[in-house]
């Protein structure tokens, strides 16, 4: 079946690739958009796709996301060609971008940066990124702890001593 | 309540076992900190034993002085105090600084600094910290912006970058964002030296006095000017308000923001830019033209006109294409650029409304609506002594026997915006542009202003419209729409009655004059 999809070809699209997932999942995309990802743009040029592309760090739930994502932004990528049938507007993109990064709980968005990171797709990986800042941004670092569950394992006079010595980037 | 509370305090030591975020490796903890502002990037070390020392390897700073300042003071009472205040908000904001660049680890590679200052940051600081992070950190892309903000009178300006350093302070600077502040005496040779920035690709300079005649780069791929005026007394101006020549044949991408006012410097490109795909230029116009205005200001201001449609067509093998609107006001963060990937490049016009004031971030929606690019409206002397009306200066161009508009034989594309565009005459000014645009297949009318003007009854010649015009979009405000009423019409709807008289108008003269367009209208509620 991998043998049958790496040959079959879309009018403009190129090559399909499968993706199987950690769990065994299987997805079939172009190569246009399976190129947003760097690791996988990387094997097309190796010429090692034919077999299907297994990640074994990524989740068929996250691979599902990540697809998604590289479906939608396929448009954006230089070499789309003509798979952009459904070419989206900016202010599309934007909508579901915004909605996809605010669907997101702390244990996937946390899955979702390690995939991105291992699949080496840029902008996913920065509007991820992004999400976590945002959700650190105008916290005092008590309130980052309790938002992320970060136990505090310095003795009060350690974490004291760590406070007076960068006393210039606290507020008194 | 009581139930709640305990069962929250149950969870969270269960939740503790899920820190996921402290599980990520080292350099995806690093891109996320990297979307924080400076200060609360260091204050992490606190979280944990995890995070004690990350932020001294974060390859990018956002130090802003805003994160120092507290919020204006309501009564008057308050202002005393405040001003005891300032002073110490700055010593804090000054010790953070000097702190963070003294110990973040010089071994770790800084591929982004952000400063962003404003008028209470005193003229020497920001220098000295520019300095030090060069020599300390070399970073690879810099950017000093300079917040507008606070009433005040004139702002003072700041004492000049100190970029002149020791060779090898530069080796990885390849981008380079100066935003309302000083540039440093020597610029231009720093710039046109092979050696003194080597690696510079991407040079930003906004709201900046440029008091140099040339912007020299064998390096340089991208290029934006904005809002840049000559410099103050120093700069010598020629009869034209003066010319800053571009010489950067590896040039990719053009962006420059002009100004229409006299004394402003305009720009040429010099030598060829067999790579340039995107260029775009902005007009601004900071004062609106009074009917008496003298004589040399509105020659000044049509030799800046043209010499920028001469910049433009000049770009001959530029393909035009289409760009989206820019406000300087709006800039998409650093490192982000707007452009739209699908089209080939653009060559646009558009124009905006008063702006430049140093003190002072303008909303540009704010300001009555001016007559802009091109018909850009003003009394020409003469005319206007026989004739008490305005007069469009780009009709006075296509009117000007001894030079008047270049043909800009590449443009597919344009967008007029906020323009003012006289209807009684049969909209005789857009027409007479367009001969010079014989490539055009777009037009977007996008805010435009459809009035009647003067009662013109010149009789011309019959104007041919070129034939590769294809699209007309009309984008216009709902001028009726009074705040918080709801708008009873659809975004976009066919039926002609339901669009102002005027661009009713507008529609019946295009449907005379422009056979196989297709002209299309977007009513858009409030301001876009």
């Amino acid at each position: 079946m991998a043998a049958a999809a790496a040959e079959a070809t879309t009018d403009g699209g190129g090559k399909m690739i499968i993706l199987i997932s950690a769990d065994g999942k299987r997805f079939e995309v172009t190569e246009a958009v399976a190129s947003q990802s760097q690791l996988i743009s990387n094997m097309i040029e190796d010429d090692c796709t034919e077999n299907g592309v297994r990640l074994p760090n990524v989740d068929g739930d996250i691979l599902t996301m990540v697809v998604d994502y590289c479906n939608m932004h396929a448009g954006d990528a230089a070499a789309a060609g003509d798979t952009m049938k459904a070419s989206s507007t900016e202010e599309e993109l934007k909508k579901f971008d915004a909605e996809l990064v605010q669907a997101l709980e702390n244990p996937v968005l946390f899955k979702l940066i390690l995939a991105a990171n291992f699949l080496n797709i840029k902008s996913l990986l920065d509007m991820t990124c992004q999400r976590v800042a945002d959700m650190m941004s105008g916290k005092t670092p008590e309130q980052m702890r309790e938002t992320f569950s970060i136990e505090n394992d310095f003795t009060p006079e350690e974490e004291a001593a760590i406070r007076q010595e960068n006393a210039w980037a606290f507020d008194d | 309540m009581e139930i709640e509370g305990s069962r929250k305090r149950k969870r969270t030591p269960a939740a503790a076992a899920e820190d996921r975020l402290s599980e990520l490796p080292d350099c995806l903890l690093h891109d996320i900190l990297s979307h924080l502002k400076a200060r609360q990037m260091v204050q992490t070390c606190v979280l944990s034993r995890r995070w004690r020392h990350l932020w001294r390897s974060v390859p990018r700073l956002d130090v802003d002085c805003k994160d120092f300042w507290s919020p204006p003071p309501a009564s008057t009472q308050q202002q005393q105090q405040h001003a005891a205040l300032l002073a110490a908000e700055f010593a804090r904001f000054e010790d953070f600084a000097d702190n963070l660049l003294l110990r973040r680890s010089a071994a770790a590679p800084l591929d982004a600094l952000r400063l962003r200052v404003d008028e209470r940051c005193q003229r020497t600081t920001y220098g000295r910290w520019v300095r030090r992070a060069m020599v300390m950190h070399a970073p690879a892309a810099l950017e000093v912006v300079r917040h507008y903000g606070g009433g005040g009178a004139a702002a003072p300006l700041f004492a000049a970058l100190p970029l002149s350093l020791p060779s090898g302070c530069h080796r990885r600077l390849t981008r380079l964002c100066l935003d309302g502040v000083t540039l440093p005496a020597g610029f231009d040779a720093l710039l046109a030296s092979g050696s003194g920035l080597p690696v510079l690709e991407d040079l930003e300079l906004r709201a900046a006095h440029y008091p140099f005649a040339r912007i020299a780069s064998a390096t340089l791929k991208k290029l934006a000017v904005e809002r840049c005026g000559g410099g103050g007394a120093g700069y010598l101006t020629g009869d034209d308000g003066g010319v800053v020549v571009i010489s950067a044949p590896r040039l990719s991408s053009l962006r420059l923001g002009i100004y229409l006012e006299p004394n402003w410097p305009a720009f040429a490109v010099e030598g060829p830019t067999p790579s340039l795909v995107e260029a775009s230029i902005q007009v601004f116009h900071a004062t609106a033209i009074d009917a008496h205005a003298p004589e040399p200001q509105i020659t000044q201001r049509m030799s800046l006109l043209k010499s920028l449609c001469n910049l433009l067509a000049g770009i001959s093998h530029v393909m035009p294409l289409q760009g989206e609107g820019n406000d300087p006001y709006n800039q998409a963060p650093a490192g982000q650029h707007y452009h739209n990937p699908d089209n080939n490049l653009a060559q646009y016009y558009q124009a905006l409304p008063p702006i430049f004031q140093y003190q002072q971030p303008v909303q540009y929606y704010d300001i009555p609506l001016h007559p802009l690019f091109p018909p850009y409206n003003y009394q020409h002397p003469n005319w206007a002594a026989q004739h008490r009306q305005p007069m469009p200066l780009l009709q006075t161009m296509l009117d000007d026997n001894h030079g008047g508009l270049p043909v800009f034989s590449n443009l597919t594309t344009m967008v007029l915006r906020e323009c003012n565009i006289h209807v009684n005459d049969s909209m005789k000014m857009l027409w007479r542009f367009l001969q010079n645009t014989p490539a055009l297949e777009k037009l977007t009318l996008q805010n435009c202003k459809f009035s009647n003007g003067a009662d013109v009854r010149k009789h011309g010649p019959k104007l041919k419209i070129s034939s590769s015009l294809k699209f007309v979009d009309i984008i216009y405000k709902d001028v009726n729409h009074h705040d918080g009423e709801e708008d009873e019409y659809k975004d976009e709807d066919e039926d002609k009655d339901e669009h102002p008289e005027e661009v009713n108008k507008v529609l019946f003269i295009m449907s005379r004059k422009l056979k196989d367009v297709t002209v299309k209208v977007k009513k858009v509620d409030g301001y876009q």
